[in-house]
């Protein structure tokens, strides 16, 4: 038993030892009550940047009824550790509360998509920051249970807080022993998980999966695509479309337009949307009647290309849904477009 | 120097694990708190070569820009200190520091867009791609106070920064499998020509 527990050990020691030199690890090691897996390790500073947190990810484990993540934090001696700044606050739009260590998310880059910690009728299925505490020298092992992954989802990465861990192993089971704490100081146990009711009561836990958008453009960011799965949305650069000012297409347009009506042809269902955006110049009165102008302009100019299977949609935004900085040229030239969004089936 | 210090404890760790009978198991009973505070425990040795762990590597390529803080421009240096990818996505880390050796404020929306504060606008040029691309972001969860894609796959900057500077991250889609450089582009930044790819 104890020559077992050795080997355990020194598996750990080099499963970190591995981690720690930079090579990417999906090393499985054995749950057992000896064990401190350290299958990566993370860095940042808080949201006030005044220490430096650093952490390593301990598991991710497939439990009944979802996926456990387990991590360690903290700083180093002589550091102070403000719990309120490890992770940011929550954003509107989220179950999430003031005090969720919520920030722990696991990417599946294969699937794209991102599973977030579930909320239940008692809240996150996380502890909250303020149960990390404030010692400095020590790590705390903290938790979260996310959505079950796919049975082919074999490794992941792992964002905590500001950090992030790539190439972590997807294992089964909740580390052992675990304890009655929220959280709990590295090596004397891991924090108790909610219990399978508890994780079985989270209604719609599919809304904590979110589908990772993938922005891409040609080199002359002529048009940029945001895709998702069964969802994309075209951003067509203004600059390109009209000149200044105007709804009037320019004559390079017409071989953009060409290929965007090809795409949407090929691939679109339903109704299309074509929706035109300004930058913050001018007034907003203008702006909104020159995105609305120039959205006409592409719908018009799209649809004898497209056929009759789809509709298109035609409305304008003015300055109102910027997607970048508006203080500055480059912000303004993106923000000045007509997206033309549509759904699409599934390896279409 | 570090690292080869850190590689020798934790060797040392795991020659220690496999010969020592006499030393108690971390956390057997779940209830021993002061075995993780004893010398040679394991979680304690932990804790020390994570604290002594150098996360500071060499950068690849170092560019100066400013942010807009508040309206007005705040100089600051980007490090990037690797850019590694896999067929299925590009990992992005850099480093943000002050330029002026002082501590200063560098939450901005310079490289997000108005009311945000990540770094959705660093964008990688893919000549070999004949693409450019910028980090994975997504959606809040389904509900009626829906507002778009407000998270990102990356880094939130820091309410400040001081001449050490603090490690940034972005999660972005697949290179093209023959790109072997990329143009790393960041909003109000010089850009970063020819940062050498690894996989």
């Amino acid at each position: 038993m104890r020559a077992l527990r050795g080997f355990a050990l020194a598996a750990v020691a080099l499963t970190v030892l591995s981690t720690l030199t930079s090579s990417p690890v999906g090393a499985q090691t054995a749950p057992g009550p000896d064990d401190i897996p350290a299958l990566g390790t993370f860095s940042y500073s808080g949201s006030g940047g005044l220490s430096e947190y650093r952490g390593i990810v301990h598991g991710v484990r497939r439990v009944p009824g979802g996926t456990a993540v387990y991590y360690s934090l903290g700083v180093a001696a002589g550091q102070p550790f403000s719990s309120n700044l490890i992770m940011a606050d929550p954003r509107v739009s989220t179950s999430y509360v003031g005090g969720d260590a919520y920030a722990v998310e696991v990417l599946d880059l294969r699937g794209r998509r991102i599973y977030r910690p579930m909320v239940g009728p008692e809240g996150c299925l996380c502890p909250e920051v303020f149960d990390f505490g404030s010692d400095s020298g020590t790590l705390k092992v903290g938790w979260a249970v996310l959505p079950p992954l796919p049975a082919d989802v074999t490794t992941v990465n792992v964002q905590v807080g500001y950090g992030i861990v790539e190439n972590i192993a997807v294992q089964e089971g909740a580390l052992l022993p675990a304890m009655t704490e929220m959280t709990a100081r590295l090596g004397t146990g891991w924090p108790a998980l909610p219990s399978d009711a508890q994780v079985a009561a989270v209604p719609q836990p599919d809304r904590f999966v979110r589908a990772l958008i993938r922005h891409t453009a040609d080199l002359e960011r002529t048009v940029a695509m945001n895709e998702q799965p069964g969802r994309v949305a075209e951003d067509l650069s203004a600059d390109v479309l009209f000149t200044v000012g105007s709804a009037t297409l320019s004559p390079a347009a017409r071989a953009t337009l060409q290929q965007v009506a090809g795409r949407v042809k090929m691939r679109a269902t339903g109704q299309v949307t074509v929706v035109g955006h300004t930058d913050a110049t001018g007034s907003d009165q203008d702006n909104q009647q020159l995105s609305e102008a120039r959205a006409r302009a592409v719908r018009d100019a799209l649809q004898p290309d497209v056929g009759a299977s789809v509709t298109l949609v035609a409305s304008g935004r003015g300055e109102a849904e910027p997607v970048a900085d508006d203080a500055n040229p480059e912000g303004r030239q993106l923000n000045r477009r007509v997206t033309v969004t549509y759904s699409f089936a599934e390896g279409s | 120097m570090r690292r080869a210090a850190l590689c020798l404890l934790l060797t040392t760790l795991a020659l220690t694990a496999c010969t020592n009978d006499e030393e108690p198991p971390p956390g057997a009973d779940g209830k021993t708190p002061s075995a993780a505070g004893s010398p040679a425990d394991p979680a304690r040795q932990l804790v020390e070569s994570l604290f002594a762990e150098d996360v500071q590597p060499t950068p690849t390529a170092t560019v100066t820009g400013s942010l807009l803080v508040n309206g007005q421009p705040v100089p600051i240096t980007v490090d990037i200190l690797e850019l590694r990818a896999d067929e299925s996505s590009t990992l992005l880390r850099w480093r943000l520091r002050s330029s002026t050796g002082q501590t200063v404020d560098s939450l901005s929306s310079t490289m997000a867009r108005t009311g945000l504060f990540d770094t959705r606008g660093i964008v990688l040029r893919d000549a070999a791609g004949k693409m450019r691309l910028q980090p994975y972001t997504y959606e809040a969860e389904s509900s009626e106070n829906f507002m778009g894609d407000l998270n990102c796959a990356c880094s939130t900057l820091p309410a400040s920064v001081g001449a050490e500077g603090v490690l940034l991250y972005g999660v972005f889609p697949p290179l093209d499998p023959g790109a072997t450089t990329v143009d790393v582009l960041m909003p109000g930044i010089a850009p970063a020509a020819g940062v050498p790819v690894t996989r």
